[in-house]
């Protein structure tokens, strides 16, 4: 096809993604480095590395760090290794697989700020059913939402939600590798623990990996769930929580813009490593 | 191929210019006549923009009552848009930062009107106010009126009023706390830890749901009866008083002795109304919107003909008499400074929230904060005594917030956070109170406000 042709075409899709992506990157970039607030949106004034700055002596940011780091790497690695045990369980598990395999996927089915209402009630010390049979079973009448143990329940609710997200892409990843491997493997008097480690999991290390990856992604952006239930209070806020109430309860958008390009850093970093640690040297972004 | 070439470069400036079009379309309808607040002829469109939930429903059928009664006399048919609850405000300041003419009339919580009103993004109504015979200004409860004001002009119009106070099981407690020692000893009697023979799991709720204000304005209402103010002349925070003191040795109390559910840092309107709602609380301070869910039958079967409400406790004071003091907040009617029709928009305002549109908003399930609605024979028919109840305390007793462009961050991350530490024992009171001042300061320095 001839140069501008190939130019033509692609033109109006990147003129529009320029507009939706590009285009505000640098305006939040501008922002950024302004002193520009509800008040004086009108009138903003250049502000230097002020905004950054203040994020070094602010509690709340370095809280917010903090927890976001727990929640993340606690979320991953529990639907890393119940979403994959799962799926190698479902591989093996033919039997009336058609009527319960759609009952694993439901809870990433639903809106992630319903899953916060729903398990609002449910984990209220009062009136939730999940608080009471937790103290009818086990004894614990502390709160369910506050503290090291709301923190806990916090990542299991995420948990129970994207299990079944990673046990999926597993799931394919599984049902496309061939027999005739593991045939061979048994010939060979291959045990079970070296199928898996030799052949099982390097075949299906790609589709693990991109897993994961999304679900870092989504987990360093959570927002939904998290501010329904804790709306960001006892710590429990992540970067996008803490952007968005620095913007619209605090009316700063200079420092929210400052952590949005911190967020934007983190996210293009962690891409990097994960898929150099993940997908091996020879693939790495 | 030549031919090909040109059909293609044809097919992409077309898109291009499609796509370009569509982003801007927006921009051009906001200045083209066919915008929502338009000139048809002699007919003037105004685009009232609510919340949806109880408050839009209640604004429909009075709107829609103007536009089927009163458009042909007046020119003006209202048109009422509802955006979703959560997140309004945050979708008003969009909108008001962009500078559209649309909507011509807003629906903000007062506290936010400091920060719209310093920016431009609202228009003074006192010339509008003033030019008016049929507005009333008298006739608001002026508490409520004041919480509109900025820098001594008002932008907005109190459509909705909210005050905290106290609702009580008068099956279990026929004489209800009068002051706060009573309250608290109350609060023991009633609560399973301190009396193994209560009746109720708890005796009541602590508000303190971190990240919000509402704790904050529960608290106000203590230390307000304690003789506190959050500032003095020169805008220098006095938390760390005696009333603050003693306001937040209230909180510590009840959570030191497990007078409250464990999870009270979760607690805000859903949570005290379902605590109470389910027979497992004495009695609760919260907001006066509650008692049409409580004592609904169906709402409440447990509790909705054991409940019943009273006048917040306060402090006794040396002459015997007891100093109560209600937190008082609104939302308001206010015009977009950007709206090509100010003067249509504020006679709609008028109508609103005067003493004919206003009954009808309040019958509906609002709360139109004028002494004429609240003590009308009507409101009584439908609501009792409760209305005459609020305008009589409110207007004795009601007090307001100073307003500042950073009262929302100093009520949702600094207070807030400080009574949440002293409640729970983390820190001392002082130092709390103290620390709290300290940003305060910060925080008011930061937005040139001392």
């Amino acid at each position: 096809m001839h140069k501008y042709a190939r130019i033509a075409m692609l033109l109006p899709a990147s003129i529009i993604l320029f507009g939706v992506t590009f285009y505000p990157f640098i305006f939040n970039l501008y922002y950024s480095f302004m002193d520009i607030k509800i008040y004086n949106y009108g009138d903003p004034k250049f502000h230097g590395l002020s905004n950054y700055a203040q994020l070094v002596q602010d509690v709340n940011f370095k809280s917010t760090i903090s927890f976001s780091i727990t929640y993340v790497a606690s979320c991953l690695v529990l639907e890393t290794l119940l979403g994959f045990a799962l799926a190698l369980l479902v591989n093996r598990c033919h039997a009336g697989r058609k009527f319960w395999f759609p009952f694993l996927l439901t809870p990433m089915m639903i809106a992630p700020a319903m899953v916060g209402i729903i398990y609002l009630g449910h984990l209220d010390s009062l009136t939730g059913s999940i608080a009471y049979y937790v103290k009818t079973i086990f004894g614990i009448s502390d709160s369910l939402l506050t503290g090291k143990l709301g923190q806990f329940v916090m990542i299991l609710i995420d948990t129970w939600q994207w299990t079944p997200f990673i046990f999926l892409l597993v799931y394919a990843g599984l049902q496309s590798l061939p027999n005739d491997v593991y045939e061979a493997a048994k010939i060979d008097g291959t045990n079970a623990w070296q199928m898996f480690w030799k052949i099982t999991f390097p075949l299906v290390r790609p589709a693990l990996a991109v897993a994961m990856i999304f679900r870092t992604l989504d987990l360093v952006r959570t927002f939904d769930q998290l501010y329904i239930i804790k709306g960001g209070a006892d710590g429990f806020s992540t970067l996008s929580i803490y952007i968005y109430q620095t913007a619209f309860q605090g009316g700063d958008f200079g420092k929210a813009s400052a952590v949005t390009l911190i967020l934007f850093v983190v996210l293009t970093w962690l891409i990097r490593f994960l898929f150099r640690i993940l997908m091996g040297r020879t693939q790495s972004v | 191929m030549i031919m090909k070439k040109w059909l293609i470069l044809i097919l992409s400036i077309v898109l291009i210019l499609g796509a370009a079009t569509g982003c801007n379309s927006g921009s051009k309808q906001d200045s083209a006549p066919s915008s929502s607040s338009e000139k048809k002829g002699e007919n003037i469109t105004i685009n009232l923009q609510m919340w949806e939930g109880p408050e839009g429903e209640a604004m429909r059928p009075v709107v829609d009552a103007w536009n089927a009664t009163k458009a042909s006399e007046t020119g003006i048919t209202i048109k009422l848009t509802l955006l979703g609850r959560n997140g309004y405000s945050d979708k008003l300041t969009s909108q008001l930062l962009s500078g559209s003419e649309v909507p011509d009339i807003v629906y903000p919580m007062n506290w936010f009107i400091p920060q719209f009103a310093e920016g431009g993004f609202l228009e003074p109504l006192d010339s509008y106010m003033a030019a008016d015979p049929n507005f009333d200004v008298a006739d608001f409860i002026p508490a409520a009126l004041d919480t509109g004001k900025y820098k001594g002009k008002q932008y907005g119009i109190p459509i909705d009023m909210s005050e905290p106070v106290l609702f009580y099981r008068k099956d279990l407690m026929p004489n209800p706390p009068d002051t706060w020692e009573e309250a608290l000893e109350a609060a023991k009697n009633f609560s399973k830890n301190t009396n193994p023979n209560s009746p109720t799991q708890f005796g009541t709720t602590l508000y303190a749901a971190a990240g919000f204000a509402e704790p904050v304005h529960m608290w106000e209402e203590l230390f307000w009866a304690y003789g506190g103010e959050m500032f003095d002349e020169n805008l220098n925070p006095t938390l760390n008083t005696e009333a603050g003191i003693k306001a937040t040795q209230y909180g510590v109390e009840l959570v030191k002795n497990k007078l409250v559910p464990p999870d009270y840092t979760n607690y805000e309107y859903p949570q005290t109304l379902g605590a109470i709602q389910s027979g497992n609380v004495a009695f609760v301070q919260q907001w006066n919107a509650a008692w049409a869910d409580l004592s609904n039958k169906e709402k409440s079967p447990l509790i909705a003909d054991k409940i019943a409400y009273a006048p917040i406790p306060g402090v006794k004071q040396a002459d015997g008499t007891v100093k109560r003091v209600y937190h008082v907040h609104t939302i308001t009617l206010a015009i977009n400074a950007n709206s090509k029709h100010k003067e249509e928009a504020f006679k709609v305002i008028s109508y609103l929230s005067g003493k004919e549109g206003g009954l009808e908003y309040t019958l509906n399930g609002g709360a139109t904060p004028r002494k004429s609605i609240f003590t009308s024979e009507k409101a009584k028919e439908k609501y009792g005594d409760f209305y005459t109840f609020l305008a009589n305390e409110v207007d004795k007793s009601g007090k307001v917030e100073p307003p500042l462009i950073s009262l929302v961050y100093i009520n949702t991350k600094i207070i807030n956070k400080y009574l949440n530490a002293a409640w729970a024992g983390m820190m001392p009171i002082e130092e709390a109170l103290s620390k709290a001042e300290a940003e305060i300061k910060e925080q008011l320095a930061k937005n040139n406000e001392i």
